[in-house]
Protein backbone atom coordinates (compact mmCIF):
# COMPACT_ATOMS: atom_id res chain seq x y z
CA UNK A 1 0.00 0.00 0.00
CA UNK A 2 2.99 2.50 0.96
CA UNK A 3 4.88 1.30 -2.37
CA UNK A 4 1.57 2.43 -4.53
CA UNK A 5 1.62 5.57 -2.88
CA UNK A 6 5.17 6.18 -3.90
CA UNK A 7 4.69 5.19 -7.45
CA UNK A 8 2.04 7.74 -7.63
CA UNK A 9 4.21 10.31 -6.06
CA UNK A 10 7.13 9.45 -8.50
CA UNK A 11 4.79 9.45 -11.47
CA UNK A 12 3.29 12.69 -10.63
CA UNK A 13 6.35 14.22 -9.92
CA UNK A 14 8.38 13.01 -13.03
CA UNK A 15 5.24 13.55 -14.81
CA UNK A 16 5.17 17.26 -13.49
CA UNK A 17 8.75 18.01 -14.58
CA UNK A 18 8.19 16.73 -17.94
CA UNK A 19 5.39 18.59 -18.94
CA UNK A 20 7.47 21.67 -17.36
CA UNK A 21 10.18 20.55 -19.86
CA UNK A 22 8.38 19.93 -22.81
CA UNK A 23 7.82 23.49 -24.66
CA UNK A 24 8.25 23.32 -27.83
CA UNK A 25 11.29 25.15 -29.22
CA UNK A 26 9.69 26.34 -32.09
CA UNK A 27 6.95 27.78 -30.22
CA UNK A 28 9.61 30.17 -28.90
CA UNK A 29 10.64 30.87 -32.91
CA UNK A 30 7.03 31.52 -32.68
CA UNK A 31 6.98 34.07 -30.15
CA UNK A 32 10.02 35.91 -31.08
CA UNK A 33 9.19 35.95 -34.70
CA UNK A 34 5.51 36.55 -35.58
CA UNK A 35 4.07 36.94 -31.90
CA UNK A 36 5.44 40.62 -31.04
CA UNK A 37 3.01 41.76 -33.27
CA UNK A 38 0.49 38.96 -34.00
CA UNK A 39 0.31 38.09 -30.77
CA UNK A 40 1.87 34.40 -28.84
CA UNK A 41 -1.67 33.16 -30.31
CA UNK A 42 -1.89 34.24 -33.14
CA UNK A 43 -4.97 36.13 -32.79
CA UNK A 44 -3.66 39.78 -33.62
CA UNK A 45 -3.48 42.88 -32.12
CA UNK A 46 -7.22 44.47 -32.17
CA UNK A 47 -7.84 46.27 -35.84
CA UNK A 48 -4.58 47.26 -36.30
CA UNK A 49 -2.45 44.03 -36.93
CA UNK A 50 -4.39 40.63 -38.87
CA UNK A 51 -4.65 37.71 -37.24
CA UNK A 52 -2.36 34.42 -38.15
CA UNK A 53 -5.20 32.12 -36.37
CA UNK A 54 -8.12 31.86 -38.24
CA UNK A 55 -7.45 33.91 -41.01
CA UNK A 56 -9.52 33.83 -43.79
CA UNK A 57 -6.89 35.76 -45.84
CA UNK A 58 -4.47 32.63 -45.12
CA UNK A 59 -6.97 30.22 -45.50
CA UNK A 60 -6.92 31.66 -49.44
CA UNK A 61 -3.77 32.50 -50.24
CA UNK A 62 -2.12 29.44 -48.14
CA UNK A 63 0.37 28.98 -50.91
CA UNK A 64 2.08 32.28 -50.25
CA UNK A 65 2.59 31.92 -46.55
CA UNK A 66 6.32 31.33 -46.61
CA UNK A 67 6.76 34.49 -49.46
CA UNK A 68 4.80 36.28 -46.80
CA UNK A 69 7.00 35.27 -44.01
CA UNK A 70 10.48 35.85 -46.33
CA UNK A 71 9.29 39.18 -48.03
CA UNK A 72 7.23 40.91 -45.25
CA UNK A 73 4.42 42.69 -46.55
CA UNK A 74 3.29 46.05 -47.71
CA UNK A 75 0.23 45.61 -49.66
CA UNK A 76 -3.79 46.55 -48.44
CA UNK A 77 -5.39 43.54 -47.63
CA UNK A 78 -8.55 42.62 -46.03
CA UNK A 79 -8.54 39.99 -43.39
CA UNK A 80 -11.64 38.74 -41.65
CA UNK A 81 -13.66 41.64 -42.60
CA UNK A 82 -11.19 43.86 -41.73
CA UNK A 83 -8.95 46.17 -44.15
CA UNK A 84 -5.17 46.25 -42.84
CA UNK A 85 -2.30 48.30 -44.20
CA UNK A 86 0.20 47.84 -41.38
CA UNK A 87 3.52 46.94 -43.49
CA UNK A 88 5.40 43.56 -42.00
CA UNK A 89 8.69 43.14 -41.77
CA UNK A 90 10.45 40.65 -44.11
CA UNK A 91 12.68 37.69 -42.47
CA UNK A 92 15.57 37.26 -45.51
CA UNK A 93 17.52 36.12 -42.71
CA UNK A 94 15.31 32.97 -41.75
CA UNK A 95 16.71 29.53 -42.31
CA UNK A 96 14.98 26.92 -44.48
CA UNK A 97 14.90 24.92 -41.44
CA UNK A 98 13.14 27.91 -39.53
CA UNK A 99 11.02 28.62 -42.06
CA UNK A 100 9.93 25.12 -42.20
CA UNK A 101 9.34 24.26 -38.57
CA UNK A 102 7.50 27.89 -38.24
CA UNK A 103 4.92 26.77 -40.91
CA UNK A 104 4.51 23.64 -39.71
CA UNK A 105 4.00 25.19 -36.48
CA UNK A 106 1.18 27.83 -37.80
CA UNK A 107 -0.43 24.93 -40.23
CA UNK A 108 -0.65 22.79 -36.79
CA UNK A 109 -2.18 25.36 -35.21
CA UNK A 110 -4.93 26.69 -36.61
CA UNK A 111 -4.61 24.86 -40.84
CA UNK A 112 -4.54 21.54 -39.77
CA UNK A 113 -6.08 20.74 -43.18
CA UNK A 114 -2.85 21.49 -44.67
CA UNK A 115 -0.32 18.80 -45.24
CA UNK A 116 3.34 18.67 -43.15
CA UNK A 117 5.86 20.41 -45.34
CA UNK A 118 9.58 19.06 -45.64
CA UNK A 119 12.40 21.20 -46.19
CA UNK A 120 12.60 20.36 -49.62
CA UNK A 121 9.47 21.50 -50.35
CA UNK A 122 10.30 24.68 -48.16
CA UNK A 123 13.42 25.38 -50.20
CA UNK A 124 11.57 25.48 -53.67
CA UNK A 125 9.14 27.68 -52.47
CA UNK A 126 11.47 30.36 -50.38
CA UNK A 127 13.19 30.25 -53.92
CA UNK A 128 10.36 31.24 -55.68
CA UNK A 129 9.92 33.93 -53.71
CA UNK A 130 10.72 37.10 -55.25
CA UNK B 1 19.80 28.86 24.97
CA UNK B 2 19.28 32.07 25.88
CA UNK B 3 20.93 34.06 23.22
CA UNK B 4 18.58 31.64 21.06
CA UNK B 5 15.89 33.45 22.45
CA UNK B 6 16.33 36.45 22.06
CA UNK B 7 17.87 35.75 18.69
CA UNK B 8 14.59 34.74 17.54
CA UNK B 9 12.81 37.25 19.65
CA UNK B 10 14.44 40.00 17.29
CA UNK B 11 13.54 37.26 14.12
CA UNK B 12 9.69 38.22 15.22
CA UNK B 13 10.55 42.14 15.54
CA UNK B 14 11.90 42.37 12.24
CA UNK B 15 9.75 40.50 10.85
CA UNK B 16 6.62 42.27 12.15
CA UNK B 17 9.07 45.64 11.33
CA UNK B 18 9.22 44.29 7.36
CA UNK B 19 5.03 43.82 7.37
CA UNK B 20 4.32 47.24 8.93
CA UNK B 21 6.75 48.52 6.57
CA UNK B 22 5.37 46.85 3.18
CA UNK B 23 2.09 48.53 4.38
CA UNK B 24 3.32 51.98 4.31
CA UNK B 25 4.56 51.44 0.35
CA UNK B 26 5.56 54.28 -1.16
CA UNK B 27 6.39 54.63 -4.50
CA UNK B 28 10.01 56.22 -5.07
CA UNK B 29 10.40 59.45 -6.85
CA UNK B 30 13.01 59.21 -10.02
CA UNK B 31 15.36 61.45 -11.61
CA UNK B 32 17.72 64.05 -9.95
CA UNK B 33 17.23 65.83 -6.73
CA UNK B 34 17.84 69.67 -5.83
CA UNK B 35 18.09 71.12 -2.44
CA UNK B 36 17.04 74.52 -1.55
CA UNK B 37 16.72 76.33 2.20
CA UNK B 38 14.26 78.41 3.12
CA UNK B 39 14.21 80.59 6.57
CA UNK B 40 11.36 79.68 8.05
CA UNK B 41 11.19 81.35 11.82
CA UNK B 42 14.67 82.47 11.91
CA UNK B 43 15.56 79.14 11.06
CA UNK B 44 16.82 77.17 7.43
CA UNK B 45 14.54 74.32 6.18
CA UNK B 46 16.06 72.47 3.52
CA UNK B 47 13.34 71.92 0.92
CA UNK B 48 14.14 68.86 -1.40
CA UNK B 49 12.88 69.75 -4.76
CA UNK B 50 12.58 66.82 -7.09
CA UNK B 51 12.75 66.19 -10.90
CA UNK B 52 9.56 66.79 -12.96
CA UNK B 53 8.30 66.99 -16.36
CA UNK B 54 8.37 70.39 -17.58
CA UNK B 55 5.48 72.09 -19.19
CA UNK B 56 4.42 71.02 -22.85
CA UNK B 57 2.34 71.22 -25.61
CA UNK B 58 1.45 68.62 -28.52
CA UNK B 59 -1.15 67.79 -30.53
CA UNK B 60 -3.13 64.87 -30.18
CA UNK B 61 -5.14 62.25 -32.85
CA UNK B 62 -8.23 64.61 -32.79
CA UNK B 63 -5.82 67.63 -33.60
CA UNK B 64 -6.46 68.95 -30.12
CA UNK B 65 -4.36 70.56 -28.40
CA UNK B 66 -2.55 68.76 -25.45
CA UNK B 67 -0.76 70.40 -22.88
CA UNK B 68 0.30 69.87 -19.15
CA UNK B 69 -2.94 71.35 -18.10
CA UNK B 70 -4.79 68.37 -19.72
CA UNK B 71 -2.97 66.08 -17.20
CA UNK B 72 -3.14 68.39 -13.67
CA UNK B 73 -4.99 66.41 -11.22
CA UNK B 74 -4.07 62.75 -13.28
CA UNK B 75 -1.78 60.46 -12.76
CA UNK B 76 -0.52 59.44 -16.49
CA UNK B 77 1.47 56.52 -17.97
CA UNK B 78 3.55 57.61 -21.07
CA UNK B 79 5.61 55.95 -23.48
CA UNK B 80 7.12 56.64 -26.62
CA UNK B 81 6.60 54.91 -30.15
CA UNK B 82 6.04 55.31 -33.89
CA UNK B 83 2.92 53.60 -35.62
CA UNK B 84 5.37 51.96 -38.57
CA UNK B 85 7.87 50.03 -35.23
CA UNK B 86 8.40 46.41 -36.82
CA UNK B 87 10.02 45.44 -33.20
CA UNK B 88 8.70 46.12 -29.98
CA UNK B 89 5.87 48.50 -30.38
CA UNK B 90 3.44 46.35 -30.95
CA UNK B 91 3.69 44.19 -27.56
CA UNK B 92 3.98 47.42 -25.94
CA UNK B 93 0.55 48.87 -27.30
CA UNK B 94 -0.61 45.67 -26.24
CA UNK B 95 0.44 45.71 -22.78
CA UNK B 96 -0.58 49.29 -22.65
CA UNK B 97 -3.85 48.18 -23.76
CA UNK B 98 -4.25 46.07 -20.37
CA UNK B 99 -3.22 49.46 -18.35
CA UNK B 100 -6.58 51.13 -20.25
CA UNK B 101 -8.83 48.50 -20.03
CA UNK B 102 -8.29 48.24 -16.10
CA UNK B 103 -8.46 51.99 -15.82
CA UNK B 104 -10.30 53.30 -18.67
CA UNK B 105 -13.73 54.17 -16.30
CA UNK B 106 -11.42 56.05 -13.70
CA UNK B 107 -11.39 60.02 -14.58
CA UNK B 108 -7.83 60.22 -12.39
CA UNK B 109 -6.05 58.26 -14.91
CA UNK B 110 -4.34 58.94 -18.40
CA UNK B 111 -2.55 57.46 -20.95
CA UNK B 112 -0.21 59.62 -23.63
CA UNK B 113 1.64 57.98 -26.15
CA UNK B 114 4.50 60.30 -27.69
CA UNK B 115 5.42 59.55 -31.63
CA UNK B 116 9.25 59.26 -32.18
CA UNK B 117 8.77 59.47 -35.77
CA UNK B 118 6.67 62.62 -36.68
CA UNK B 119 7.11 63.30 -40.39
CA UNK B 120 5.53 59.99 -40.91
CA UNK B 121 3.45 59.87 -37.51
CA UNK B 122 0.79 62.90 -39.05
CA UNK B 123 -1.98 63.64 -36.99
CA UNK B 124 -4.55 61.56 -39.42
CA UNK B 125 -1.76 58.17 -38.83
CA UNK B 126 -2.32 58.60 -35.40
CA UNK B 127 -6.24 58.85 -35.47
CA UNK B 128 -6.65 56.03 -37.66
CA UNK B 129 -3.52 53.32 -35.17
CA UNK B 130 -5.99 54.87 -32.02
CA UNK B 131 -9.28 54.04 -33.98
CA UNK B 132 -8.01 50.48 -34.86
CA UNK B 133 -6.74 50.13 -31.34
CA UNK B 134 -10.47 51.14 -30.17
CA UNK B 135 -9.55 53.44 -27.60
CA UNK B 136 -11.15 56.65 -26.20
CA UNK B 137 -9.50 59.86 -27.05
CA UNK B 138 -10.16 61.46 -24.08
CA UNK B 139 -8.34 58.74 -22.03
CA UNK B 140 -5.48 57.77 -24.45
CA UNK B 141 -3.89 60.87 -26.30
CA UNK B 142 -1.27 59.68 -28.89
CA UNK B 143 0.36 62.84 -29.83
CA UNK B 144 3.35 64.46 -32.43
CA UNK B 145 5.25 68.15 -32.30
CA UNK B 146 8.64 68.84 -33.62
CA UNK B 147 11.03 66.16 -33.74
CA UNK B 148 13.18 67.59 -31.42
CA UNK B 149 11.33 69.01 -29.03
CA UNK B 150 9.95 65.10 -28.62
CA UNK B 151 13.26 63.94 -27.80
CA UNK B 152 13.72 66.32 -25.74
CA UNK B 153 10.95 65.48 -23.46
CA UNK B 154 11.74 62.47 -23.76
CA UNK B 155 15.41 62.72 -22.15
CA UNK B 156 12.77 64.67 -18.93
CA UNK B 157 10.87 61.01 -18.68
CA UNK B 158 14.35 59.97 -17.96
CA UNK B 159 14.32 57.32 -21.12
CA UNK B 160 16.37 58.00 -24.89
CA UNK B 161 14.60 58.24 -28.27
CA UNK B 162 16.88 59.15 -31.38
CA UNK B 163 16.83 57.87 -35.01
CA UNK B 164 19.10 55.51 -36.10
CA UNK B 165 19.40 53.95 -39.36
CA UNK B 166 21.26 50.44 -38.16
CA UNK B 167 17.60 49.82 -36.44
CA UNK B 168 14.83 48.21 -37.30
CA UNK B 169 12.47 50.80 -38.54
CA UNK B 170 15.39 53.67 -38.46
CA UNK B 171 14.93 54.19 -34.80
CA UNK B 172 15.91 53.49 -31.21
CA UNK B 173 14.21 53.38 -28.60
CA UNK B 174 13.54 51.75 -25.12
CA UNK B 175 9.95 50.13 -24.26
CA UNK B 176 9.57 51.86 -20.90
CA UNK B 177 6.59 52.79 -19.61
CA UNK B 178 6.76 55.99 -17.19
CA UNK B 179 4.31 56.21 -14.79
CA UNK B 180 4.14 60.63 -13.62
CA UNK B 181 1.71 61.40 -10.33
CA UNK B 182 -0.34 64.05 -10.40
CA UNK B 183 2.73 66.92 -9.20
CA UNK B 184 4.69 65.45 -12.19
CA UNK B 185 7.04 63.59 -10.54
CA UNK B 186 8.10 60.46 -11.95
CA UNK B 187 7.46 57.29 -9.75
CA UNK B 188 7.85 54.63 -11.81
CA UNK B 189 9.79 53.15 -14.67
CA UNK B 190 8.57 49.65 -15.98
CA UNK B 191 9.50 47.33 -19.41
CA UNK B 192 6.36 47.80 -21.63
CA UNK B 193 7.29 44.88 -23.57
CA UNK B 194 6.74 42.39 -20.64
CA UNK B 195 3.37 41.12 -18.59
CA UNK B 196 5.13 40.93 -15.17
CA UNK B 197 6.45 44.32 -15.33
CA UNK B 198 2.86 45.89 -16.58
CA UNK B 199 1.16 44.03 -13.83
CA UNK B 200 3.61 46.17 -11.20
CA UNK B 201 3.02 49.03 -12.87
CA UNK B 202 -1.17 48.35 -12.71
CA UNK B 203 -0.62 47.70 -8.97
CA UNK B 204 1.82 50.73 -8.61
CA UNK B 205 -1.27 52.63 -9.71
CA UNK B 206 -3.73 51.45 -7.23
CA UNK B 207 -0.64 52.63 -4.92
CA UNK B 208 -0.19 56.08 -6.36
CA UNK B 209 -4.07 57.06 -6.55
CA UNK B 210 -4.42 56.07 -2.86
CA UNK B 211 -1.93 58.95 -2.30
CA UNK B 212 -2.97 61.83 -0.14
Amino acid sequence: MKNNIFFVFFFLITFGFSACNNEDPVAKTFQNKCGNCHGNNGEGLKQLIPPIANSDYLQKHHENLICIIRNGMSDTIVVNGIMHHQIMPDNKDMSVIEMTNLVNYINRNWYPDRPHLTTKDVREKMDSCF
Amino acid sequence: MKTNKISSFLIIILCFWGCKNDNKHTLPKLGMHQTEDRIVDGKTVVDTIYHAIPNFIFTDQDNNEITSETFKNKIYVADFFFTSCPTICPKMKSQLLRVYDKFKDNDEVLILSHTIDPEHDSVEVLHDYANRLGVKSSKWHFVTADKDYIYNIAENYLVSANQDSTEPGGYIHNGAFILVDKNKNIRGQYDGTKEEEVNHLMKDMEILLNEK
